[in-house]
This record gives C-alpha cells, structure tokens and sequence, in this order.
C-alpha cells in the first residue's frame, strides 16, 4: 500500500525458489525489489503464515539489480516449517524492511589512518543468515573479512560455499570436530585473537546466533576492547516498533557491572535493534533477562 | 439511504461520525499500544487518513515496563504482558505531542494511573494541551495496582470518573475491562460520574504455557489476550453497554476487516478501534474506511454513521 511517495512498508513478494541447504534448513529466493532496493545489513522482514502472528526471518542476502531478497529459515515450529514447505511461484506478503542494522560506519573508527580495518563476523545457526549479508556488504565495499562460523557438527555445516566465496578468510568448527576448528565458534574467536596482529580499535566484531554464544563473545571483545555489534533475537509480535513486546535490557549509559537497575532500560529488539552494541546490552551474567 | 436505494461508490459515502462532541473524520481509530505515538509508521503512512490515534498509555511518572517476555502467541489471537513502558505525561507533552498534532487526525491521550490521585493530575496536564480527547485507561491488566483493579469495580470507576470530571472540559472517554460479570454496571458507573464515551473492550486475563519448561511463557505470568479471538466477547459487551446506558462507545476487541468494524457499529459503536491486527496489518488501520464505504454504498447507504445502533435483535 503506496501512499503520497512515501516508501511501502508492506509488500507483495513472489517466491523464485526454495533451496534445501540441510535437513533443517531452507532458502527462500524472493523478488521483492522495492524492498530489496531499501534493505541493509542486518534488518530482517515480516513473513505472513497461516499462524496468527508474523515470523521475523533476518535477511541473508540482497541483489538490488535484480531486485530478491534471500532468507535462511530454519524448522523451529509451525510457521517456519509452513514457510520451508512454500512452493516457487506463490505470492509472499512482507513487510520490511525492518530494524537497526548491523553499522559498518562505526567500522574501525580511528583506525582509517593507521591501517586497515578488518571485520570479523562470529555466527552459529540461524546466525550465520544476517552474517553473509554483511559479508557482501563489506566485500563490495573492499573492506577485509574473517567470517567464523560455528556448527554442531560438519553435516549441519551450511553456506561454506558462499562464505568462503565472499570472505577473506574462513574459520569453520564443528563440536564434534572434522572442520578447521574443535570446539564452539566463541573458542575458535578466542584463538583467533590470540594471534591476532591488529590493534582493537582496528577491528570490528560482528556476531549472531544464540544468546550464549552472543554472550561469550560480546565479554571477550569487552575484555580486549574491540567493538562489537550483536544482532538479537527476542520474541516478537509487530516487529515495528509500535507494540514494545520485544524488549531487551539495555544501560542507559555506558555500563558496566554495578551498574544499578535504575540506570538500565528496555529498548526494542525489532527496532532499536535487532543490532545493538554489545557493551549496551545487559546480558543474563549481569542480570539481563529477554 | 439514498432515496432510491441503489448502490453507491465508496466515495458517495459520507465517512464523518461523532463520538459525543467529537467530530472525527471516519471511525476509524488506532488503538492504544498498537500505533506508539504515530512515529514508527509516519514515514511510510499519511496519518492524516486516521480517524484518530489513541497514544500507547500514558502514566505520570516514566515507566519501564514489564520484563520480558512480554508477548505470546495464542490461537486466533495473543497476549501481551508489556506492564506501559512509555516515558511518562511529561515527556509525552513536551516532546512527543508537538509533532502528534501535526498529524492532522484526533489526538486521544490514554492515561493509567496507580491512584485516583494519578488519574486527576494527568487529566489536569493533558487538559491545558491541543490533544482532543482523553481516554482513561481504567483497564490495563498487566500492572499490580491501578487500571483494571480500578475498572472492575463500579465504585471505584464512579469516583475516578468523576474526580476527572471535575478538572477537565476535554471530552472524557473511559477505557472499560472486560474481566467483570456485568460490563452494565460498570458502564452505568462510568456515565454517571459524568464519562462523555465509552472506549470498549481492553483485553482479556489470560495465560500461555511452556510445556517445555513447564512454566508460563510471560515473564508476568499472565497477559492480556487481543485479536479475533476476542471478538465475540467485544461484540456482546458493545451491545450491552449500548443498550444500558446513553453514552457513545467506541468499540475495539479482534476488529481485523470492515465487516468486523460495521459489526461493532450495529452493536451501538459510533466508531471503531484497530489494535492487534495492526501488528499483522499495519496497512489495515488506513485502508479500513474506505472498505468500510465500499460496503455501506454497495449496501445503497450514503453514510457510515447509520450503522450505530441498527442492530436488530431477535
């Protein structure tokens, strides 16, 4: 619905395809250009299914000229299973695109005139979708990358193809072992910074993926001080603003761990976020609950 | 009606209503806590299409809200145990109402208040500002004190009601709970203290379980159930308040089409509230009084507000 040229919020999208990447996941291949056209690195749609409530699915990719949008979406219930069983061809009902991004223009701040800055994604899951996009985005923008992503085991390891296609470098581990790295994708950051020969401020973390992996990365890049951006997943209903269903605990300020409740706020994942600064969030070691 | 009875384009139908002395440019209204301030959908929306916003509920002090989980989703419907996060009476005249009034619909401030004392003191602010209505939200179910433990009793909305009154010419709607075996009683409360309209219903108590976890999946443990489930509760609870008392209503609960709209105008509603399908639908809000013409003129009626009432029971 287009209103005085004003941008659609909503948006009738049609399904080009459906690629099983495991059995648990699918990608959704949608021409949907209006959309696609304002999209950014970690914003995420609305999908219509038969369920009451829309489903936030975060954008995996975005081909502005040819105007799709792609979704990773894995089986966790009705609705997301309804929509890996979509079949091509059909109309899908959007609404999007929506959300605080991932800021590459926070990326390496100060560091432009003493060298390169680098940006390192760390996902797992579902987390490794929004991930590649900013992969894209960086890559087109000439901006170096490390993507480290984190699976159960290398049957589940999806989107390796496309990961090392886009990144400079590519770290994948598995808890069972079998791929570059034992262990989960928080150790194998660790082991990277250990070695790593830039400085903080050189550096931009981005991650998504489970609450406790989020965690344990967000309290290393506090504890060496490098920047990170987190991207959240809380339950939601509007996904645009309006409800404040969404909530995560957030300081006001700056933080840190006395921080008092008084000093602490709720801001909205779908739209204050999903990405936040991890330094901003009050994650569940320090009381925060979502 | 037109004289002959044929059918009408949707722009032959006249869409103004009036709620009391309230003059709004068609029934359609945003709901309290499913529209914000207007701000999130501003840019992708003319506001000025509304027939009014009702402001996410307003308290006089800053709140911060419930912890999450806040929302759940439920057959034909969902639950929200938000707790009115929003920052607070003052900070919504000074920097959030300048730019509502420019929106160029009904302005409606829902007040919540913990004490009598809070209801009087917000309606005395909110008096001395440009909004056009107040809506005093006596039905919240997700704080501990205040909103609903008020409006379940006809007492006490008798004496809120009136204490309001008592301090304001702006026109007084009054925001009713449905958790009560006689939504007469307390509609009559309301009327008698004085209320220029009823705004009917605000959701219903209710619980979602993790089997899982076996715990509920509110943080609150219960919530307020909205959406189609609600619908035919609203519809009876308009119909009763219509026919005992003289107030107008402004009726809300599942409306998600312009069927379910003009339903709630046949039941005695002057005009209508869109709540959670605008989570769903966020176009829905906008394109309702249109569709809601295109029926009346189909229907060979020359206006909306003939719907009020008509319902004929058996």
């Amino acid at each position: 619905m287009c209103q005085d040229n004003k941008p659609s919020l909503r948006h009738q999208g049609s399904l080009l395809g459906n690629e099983r990447l495991s059995d648990s996941t699918h990608l959704l291949t949608i021409k949907a250009p209006e959309l696609a056209y304002a999209a950014r690195p970690g914003q995420f749609v609305q999908i219509k299914t038969s369920r009451y409530l829309r489903r936030p699915i975060g954008l995996m990719s975005v081909d502005r000229e040819q105007g799709l949008i792609q979704l990773g979406i894995r089986r966790v219930g009705p609705g997301s299973n309804e929509l890996c069983d979509l079949a091509p061809g059909i109309a899908v009902d959007l609404v999007g695109p929506l959300g605080t991004g991932f800021n590459l223009g926070l990326f390496g701040e100060g560091a432009c005139e003493t060298g390169p800055a680098h940006l390192v994604t760390v996902g797992g899951g579902t987390g490794l979708f929004p991930l590649l996009y900013l992969l894209e985005e960086a890559a087109g923008q000439g901006i170096p990358t490390t993507a480290i992503a984190g699976f159960r085991s290398p049957a589940e390891a999806i989107l390796q193809e496309r990961m090392r296609a886009t990144a400079k470098r590519c770290i994948f581990a598995s808890d069972t072992g079998g791929l570059d790295f034992t262990g989960h994708a928080g150790e194998a950051l660790t082991s990277v910074l250990d070695t790593w020969h830039l400085r903080p401020e050189q550096i931009l973390i981005c991650a998504c993926g489970p609450a406790g992996l989020l965690e344990n990365i967000a309290l290393q890049c506090l504890e060496r001080k490098i920047p990170c951006q987190v991207s959240l997943e809380a339950r939601m209903a509007c996904g645009i603003g309006v409800c404040v269903g969404c909530s995560i605990p957030v300081y006001c300020h700056n933080g840190g761990a006395e921080t008092a409740e008084s000093e602490t706020t709720y801001e909205r994942c779908c739209y204050d976020g999903p990405v936040f600064p991890a330094a901003r969030i009050v994650w569940p070691s320090r009381g925060g609950i979502w | 009606m037109n004289q002959d009875n044929s059918p009408l384009t949707s722009k032959q139908v006249k869409t103004e209503v009036t709620v009391g002395n309230v003059q709004l440019k068609n029934p359609v209204l945003a709901a309290s806590g499913t529209f914000g301030f207007g701000a999130e959908l501003a840019p992708y929306y003319d506001l000025s299409g509304l027939g009014g916003i009702c402001t996410k509920g307003l308290t006089l002090q800053p709140r911060r809200g419930n912890p999450p989980p806040r929302v759940a989703e439920t057959e034909s419907g969902m639950l929200n145990a938000v707790g009115l996060q929003n920052p607070g009476v003052g900070v919504f005249v000074k920097e959030i109402l300048p730019t509502m009034l420019t929106y160029d619909t009904a302005i409606i401030a829902n007040v919540a208040g913990n004490s009598k004392a809070d209801y009087v003191e917000m309606v005395r602010i909110l008096s001395a500002t440009e909004i056009t209505a107040l809506e005093l939200n006596l039905s919240c179910p997700n704080v501990s004190v205040g909103c609903m433990s008020i409006g379940a009793e006809p007492e006490q909305v008798l004496e809120v009601v009136a204490s309001c009154r008592a301090v304001t010419d702006k026109p007084l709607w009054v925001k009713l709970t449905p958790n009560v075996t006689s939504i007469s009683a307390v509609a009559r409360a309301a009327e008698e203290a004085g209320a220029d309209a009823l705004v009917l219903i605000n959701t219903l108590l209710g619980m979602a379980v993790d089997l899982k976890t076996e715990r509920p999946v509110l943080r609150n443990n219960t919530g307020g159930l909205s959406g189609p489930a609600i619908k035919p509760i609203a519809l009876r609870m308009v119909y009763e308040a219509h026919r005992d008392t003289n107030l107008p209503i402004v009726g809300l609960g599942g409306i998600a089409s312009a069927e379910d709209a003009l339903e709630f105008m046949l039941c005695g509603a002057s005009a209508v509230q869109v709540g959670t399908a605008s989570l769903i639908d966020p176009d829905l809000v906008f394109r309702l009084p249109a569709a809601m013409a295109a029926i009346a003129g189909a229907a060979g009626h020359d206006n909306l507000a003939r719907y009020t009432g008509q319902l004929r029971p058996w």
